[in-house]
């Protein structure tokens, strides 16, 4: 079977030290590739190197900012809770695997030009933070780690296909 | 995980993708449901060529790529379009499971590519009334 990282510990106090206690997860995994295409990528890491620290603190800074969007719209507009809920859902879900429990700021209230703009801009940042979880898998030292953002990458375009795309059940 | 026994594996899902898929659409009319047939039909060219793209890279690796068993398991009484989405949805699932651990054990460009066929399995479990999840593809999260 091929090494799969395992649930992350949440006892970490800071996100640097979290993120290590992560990484520290994902590396040991790692360390069981015996081959893959590049020496760079074969050779397991250290915990210590951390090697895809800077990468995962990037995303997670990018996720804090997506969640802090979508908690905003969710405060400015309670009634979008049904559409926004699951984003914010889906982001702490993600920052959980990757080992940051920072305690999420509060929300406030945010002027957008309405609603429907809102969900736009959020929509809009989701559709361009989808790539970059794209990319970040690619480039990630750790093939576990890379493996769990390809995941990310799939629940975020999954949330980004319109609502009634389904296949139409025909009765047969 | 070896790139190659990855990549080995990825084949002999692909080539149980493709022939599950072939059944899935002669259990289904094409006048009757034509929006199930038309998704299964979309599916099964896409698997299909997935398949026949693995064989060439890991011929190109110089190995011999895995063959297509004779047949495969295929769940009794698919004779609803209920039934029939249900499995396809399945089978989506567990392809997505399979190109995650596929990204795992490779690296640039081909990594790129699984990362790709993983977000194409993800959403195609949504054409067939499967529901979004945090983490599709790494089964150990399935229940965040």
């Amino acid at each position: 079977m091929p090494a799969r990282p395992h649930p992350l510990p949440s006892t970490a106090t800071t996100r640097r030290t979290a993120f290590g206690v992560a990484l520290a997860g994902l590396a040991a995994l790692s360390a069981c590739d015996a081959s893959r295409d590049e020496p760079s990528a074969a050779s397991g890491v250290s915990a210590s190197a951390d090697p895809d620290a800077d990468l995962v603190s990037g995303l997670s800074d990018q996720m804090t900012a997506l969640l802090g969007l979508a908690a905003s719209i969710e405060a400015t507009y309670p009634r979008l809770g049904p559409s926004v809920r699951p984003w914010r859902e889906l982001h702490e879900a993600h920052l959980k695997v990757l080992g940051d429990d920072t305690a999420p700021a509060p929300a406030h209230r945010r002027r957008f030009a309405g609603p429907d703009a809102a969900l736009r801009e959020l929509r809009q940042r989701e559709q361009r933070f989808q790539p970059r979880l794209v990319d970040a898998s690619v480039s990630a030292q750790s093939g576990p780690l890379a493996r769990v953002l390809a995941c990310m990458s799939a629940g975020v375009a999954q949330r980004l296909v319109p609502q009634g795309n389904a296949t139409r059940l025909e009765a047969g | 995980m070896t790139t190659i026994r990855a990549l080995q594996t990825t084949l002999a899902a692909e080539h149980a993708a493709v022939y599950v898929y072939g059944v899935l659409g002669a259990q289904t009319s094409r006048s009757a449901a034509p929006d199930l047939y038309a998704a299964l039909t979309a599916a099964y060219t896409a698997h299909r060529g997935r398949r026949d793209l693995l064989t060439r890279t890991i011929a190109d690796l110089g190995a011999d790529p895995v063959a297509a068993e004779p047949a495969y398991t295929v769940p009794a009484h698919l004779d609803t379009s209920d039934r029939v989405m249900r499995e396809a949805a399945t089978l989506e699932d567990d392809c997505a499971s399979t190109y995650a651990n596929l990204v795992a054990n490779t690296s640039g460009v081909r990594r790129r590519w699984a990362i790709m066929a993983l977000n194409d399995a993800a959403v195609r479990v949504l054409a067939f009334r499967g529901a979004p999840e945090m983490l599709p593809g790494a089964d150990e999260y399935t229940d965040r």
